[in-house]
């Protein structure tokens, strides 16, 4: 709220916080969201619907469900670490 | 040529590779042309992650139990995001504090206790130990797999020989490398470069070699994916695996295992080596926290298709399934791809064994060994860093002959798996005590210490006991009966507990004892002023100023000279001058041998033996050569007080003492004003008398003639009485002057103004001491003419300035060669007049006090002047008056100008 000060408007004033927030401490909260995400797909319940004998593309559910999630979440870290609006450590 | 030579030579063809490989990464460090600085090969180095087990362990554990192989990779997958930020705050940590060992983080964090350093060091060894045997079986049991079936064919049936020699051989090799690459000389950073260039490899070698014998089996036995998993799906013994009911445990264990292996990818001590300890550049991080995920899938994507076909085409059971890597392409006639197999088993398991040795004995060393050494030796003499090194490769060798041992004695009796995943769950014990320790300031020693040592005993109870147990070790009634018959302390079924499997139960207990412990203590504990400074430390690593943390404690006396010496010791003498030299340098400080060494100084040397022996062996080190006493916080919050206080008064004082300066330079200036003023008015007076008395003494003279002598000529009387008159009116004119002056100086003159010009009034003037002149046959040359010069004044008064200005001159000058001139002026500022003579000039030292009362300069004619001296200084107050300026120019010898100015406004008033 200091910048209420010097900038006036709540607009402004919400866009220098954000600002302020750095984006470091974005990105932190965006990778713990990322891991939530994580913990809750790779484990019950979750992980039971796709507990079944059927195939995706000649693959088993499960399999295919594992390690295409297992790609996702990579690319999303890799999203995450290499945004471009995150300003060089 | 047989394939039981084949086996070993390529083996240790394979070693030479990594030695020259580790060798070069050396050199290079060496030239400081790091290979290392590289965030690829930081991500591979992760991978060490990934041992013998994975490489042979999880086909053998896919085989029985589907995906129940995956938690292992899953849990750093799910870590790997927080490694941002998590391991970045490690990493800064351990860098700020010179930061060794997981042992020595711990120690560190809880105020360098060394009882805290020695117990986890203890409880890594015993924890990590089955790991590191586990290995050795790998490699024994593959090598003897290849020379067994290659040398006579696949029998199938026929049980693999394990060859105890073998494990020996291997051993030793590798301790042999741990100790070239991992001992080589004492660094502050114990960074290993040729040691992580070698483990990047052997990551790559690995990985090509799992995806090769992958791809074989997937489209060279089978007709790639789909067939290979409706083969399976087709199979009623395989349909199960396919899904989730396969995983023993269920769900739970499903998390657990996760959980752990979370735990397991940052505090296993070889993983705290890599991530931690070698790490080069914080900024690594970024890249590995997405490729090294990327790195497990693909090392893993071949896991469930080998398995799969391992079951399919070794139908009868007969193959253990740990083998199935490589017992598939020998099975096929592939002997190449199958030795390939086997480098690539090799590479995982040396990579961990060599890594972890090397973790584990700078702990052993700086955590174990040292702190009981210099318990009991506390003068040493010596070059101590030969010794160090000596221990530690003492160590390395041990540890790999302990791991033999273990190997022999209990890890031929159970799969590649169930051995991990004890290991696992030991150090997940560290866990609460530092992802606590950096986020928790709160969290004490004793909390710590209670923590981890009740976890690690529950672990014990419920983990490595029954692994005992089970090896026929230990009774088997202690599983099913509990110890003493103690039913509630049943092992696997702990206050029967029966909910979850084995290592469920061990992690939930363990974990929850070792919180609670720890939360519960710290929170009604008192932290010493060490681990206080410790934690801040730890916790506020990223704030500014937070890194002088340690330079508070020492507070006694110590020559630098000594803390060298002591250095030294451990580090060698050359290192420790060249160290010392470069500090003192850098800091620009200049400090001679036997100066006492500041606080920085100190800190500086405890954190280079931090890196050499380890913080808590640093800390007594550093405190027996310091002669004084470590403050208490008491102590020290004291000082600081003190300190704050004393600054203050500083500050206090030292402010009025500025008020007190300025009023004494105040009251000074007012003095001399007085004690000048009091001169002033002395000689005012005693002019005054002066010039009053003169004018009444001849008054008086002549009178008394008049009087006395009634026979005086009438000429005579006549020439008397004018004296008489012309004395009184100069009475009347000093009078007359001293009154006007007293009305100006205290306002009651009354000022009449009106629009008047200047030429008229330097006319006026002229005229009425045309006399004056006259008398002294000076000329006056009236150089304004009519010049307009319009302003607004008071017209008497000002008459009197020009008056007052003649007069002054024409008294200073010479009788018949004086000259006076009077001449206009018109500035900027204002209109004047300036009167010039050409009269002996006035001295720069008398140049502003013209102006002053009675100032008469004092001159060797001065006595003679007539004049009171008040027509200069009323000319002054006149001029003030109209907001105009007068001054002097004079040049001694050649006469003087005063000059005025005044402001064409009008004057109010």
């Amino acid at each position: 709220m200091r910048a209420c000060g010097h900038n006036g408007g709540l607009l402004e004033t919400f866009g220098a916080r954000s600002i302020a927030m750095s984006p470091l401490k974005r990105r932190q909260e965006r990778l713990v969201a990322l891991v939530v995400l994580g913990g809750l797909a790779l484990n019950f319940p979750l992980l039971s619907l796709f507990s079944r004998e059927a195939f995706v593309w000649g693959v088993p559910v499960l399999f295919f469900y594992l390690f295409a999630f297992w790609l996702l979440f990579v690319v999303l870290i890799a999203l995450i670490v290499k945004g471009k609006s995150m300003a060089k450590e | 040529m047989s394939w039981q030579w084949i086996a070993p030579l390529v083996s240790v063809a394979y070693l030479g590779v990594l030695f020259a490989l580790a060798y070069y990464g050396d050199l290079r460090a060496a030239q400081g042309r790091s290979l290392v600085n590289n965030a690829t090969v930081y991500t591979l180095s992760i991978a060490v992650y990934c041992t013998s087990w994975t490489y042979y362990g999880s086909v053998g554990r896919a085989a029985v139990s589907g995906v129940g192989f995956l938690p292992i990779f899953l849990g750093p997958l799910l870590m790997a995001p927080l490694w941002w930020f998590v391991l970045g705050k490690m990493i800064a940590i351990a860098n700020a504090s010179h930061i060794t060992s997981i042992a020595d983080f711990i120690a560190s964090r809880y105020g360098k206790s060394p009882v805290l350093g020695g117990m986890v060091t203890l409880f890594v060894i015993i924890g990590v130990m089955p790991y590191i045997a586990l290995q050795l079986k790998a490699v024994a049991v593959s090598m003897d797999v290849l020379v067994d079936h290659l040398g006579a064919g696949l029998a199938l049936g026929d049980p693999p020989f394990l060859s105890n020699n073998t494990a020996l051989y291997v051993a030793i090799l590798m301790a042999l490398f741990a100790i070239l690459f991992g001992t080589r000389h004492l660094d502050a950073s114990e960074r290993h470069e040729g040691m992580v260039m070698a483990i990047a490899f052997e990551s790559l070698v690995k990985l090509g070699a799992f995806l090769s014998v992958g791809l074989f089996v997937t489209f060279g036995l089978f007709d790639g994916f789909g067939d290979l998993f409706g083969r399976a799906m087709a199979d009623p013994a395989l349909r199960r695996l396919m899904t989730f009911d396969a995983v023993p445990g269920g769900y739970a264990s499903w998390f657990s295992m996760t959980f752990l292996a979370m735990m397991a990818i940052l505090f296993l001590p070889r993983q705290f080596q890599v991530l931690v300890v070698e790490n080069f550049n914080k900024n690594h991080i970024r890249q590995a926290s997405w490729f090294f995920p990327l790195y497990l899938l693909a090392i893993n994507l071949f896991v469930l298709p080998i398995a799969l076909a391992g079951r399919l085409i070794f139908a009868n059971g007969a193959m253990d399934p740990d083998t199935f890597v490589l017992t598939l392409p020998i099975q096929a006639g592939q002997h190449w791809l199958a030795l390939l197999v086997y480098v690539g088993g090799l590479s995982a398991a040396t990579g961990m064994v060599i890594v972890e040795t090397i973790a584990l004995s700078t702990m052993v060393s700086n955590d174990l060994i040292l702190p009981l050494l210099l318990r009991f030796r506390t003068v040493f003499r010596d070059d101590l860093s030969g010794m160090i090194l000596s221990i530690r490769r003492g160590v390395i060798l041990g540890l790999l002959l302990l791991g033999y041992l273990y190997f022999r004695l209990i890890g031929e009796s159970q799969t590649l798996v169930s051995i991990g995943i004890v290991s696992f769950a030991a150090v997940a014990q560290f866990a609460p005590a530092i992802l606590l320790g950096i986020y928790w300031p709160g969290a004490s020693r004793r909390g710590a210490m209670g923590g981890i040592l009740i976890g690690f005993l529950v672990w014990s109870h419920t983990l490595l006991l029954p692994s005992f147990a089970k090896s026929g070790w230990l009774a088997g009634s202690f599983l099913t009966d509990g110890p003493w018959g103690q039913a509630w302390l049943k092992p696997e079924a702990l206050f029967g507990l029966t909910l979850f499997d084995p290592i469920t139960h061990s992690v939930f207990w363990s974990l929850l004892a070792n919180m609670g412990v720890l939360v519960f203590i710290s929170l009604f504990d008192r932290q010493t002023t060490v681990e206080q400074i410790q934690a801040m430390h730890f916790v506020n690593v990223f704030d500014k100023g937070g890194k002088g943390g340690n330079e508070y404690v020492w507070s006694g006396f110590v020559s630098v000279v000594d803390l060298k010496r002591l250095v030294a010791r451990f580090i060698g003498p050359m290192q420790a001058e060249r160290d010392f030299a470069h500090y003192i340098h850098k800091r620009r400080l200049e400090l001679e041998d036997n100066a006492q060494a500041p606080a920085r100084l100190v800190a500086f040397a405890e954190k280079r033996l931090t890196g050499a022996i380890g913080s808590a062996s640093a800390r007594v080190m550093i405190s027996s050569v310091v002669i004084g006493e470590e403050l208490d916080l008491r102590g020290v919050m004291r000082l600081l007080d003190e300190t704050s206080q004393v600054i203050e008064y500083s500050q206090r004082l030292e402010q009025k003492s500025r008020q007190l300066e300025a009023a004494t330079r105040q009251l000074q200036e007012a003095n001399e004003r007085l004690q000048e003023l009091d001169r002033m008015k002395d000689e005012f007076i005693s002019t005054v008398s002066h010039e009053l008395r003169t004018p009444l003494a001849a008054i008086r003279a002549f009178s008394e003639i008049l009087r006395d002598n009634a026979e005086l000529e009438a000429s005579e009387r006549q020439k008397f009485t004018e004296i008489i008159i012309k004395e009184a009116e100069r009475l009347t004119r000093l009078v007359n002057q001293t009154l006007d002056l007293a009305k100006i100086e205290s306002g009651k003159m009354e000022w009449h103004i009106s629009e008047v010009n200047l030429a008229h009034i330097a006319q006026e003037a002229i005229d009425a001491t045309k006399q004056l002149f006259d008398n002294k046959s000076v000329q006056l040359v009236n150089k304004v003419d009519d010049h307009d010069l319009m302003l607004q004044a008071d017209r008497d008064k000002m008459i009197q300035v020009v008056i007052n200005l003649l007069s002054n001159a024409v008294k200073f000058c010479d009788a018949t060669t004086g000259l006076v001139e009077i001449h206009w002026q018109d500035t900027e500022e204002g209109v004047g007049l300036a009167v010039v003579d050409n009269g002996p000039g006035i001295p720069l030292e008398d140049i502003n006090k013209v102006f002053d009362k009675f100032h008469q300069v004092r001159d060797s004619a001065a006595d003679f002047l007539p004049g009171s001296g008040l027509g200069l200084t009323i000319c002054h107050r006149i001029i003030e008056r109209h907001r105009g300026r007068i001054w002097v120019e004079s040049v001694v010898g050649q006469g003087s100008s005063f000059i005025f100015l005044l402001p064409r406004g009008v004057v109010e008033g």
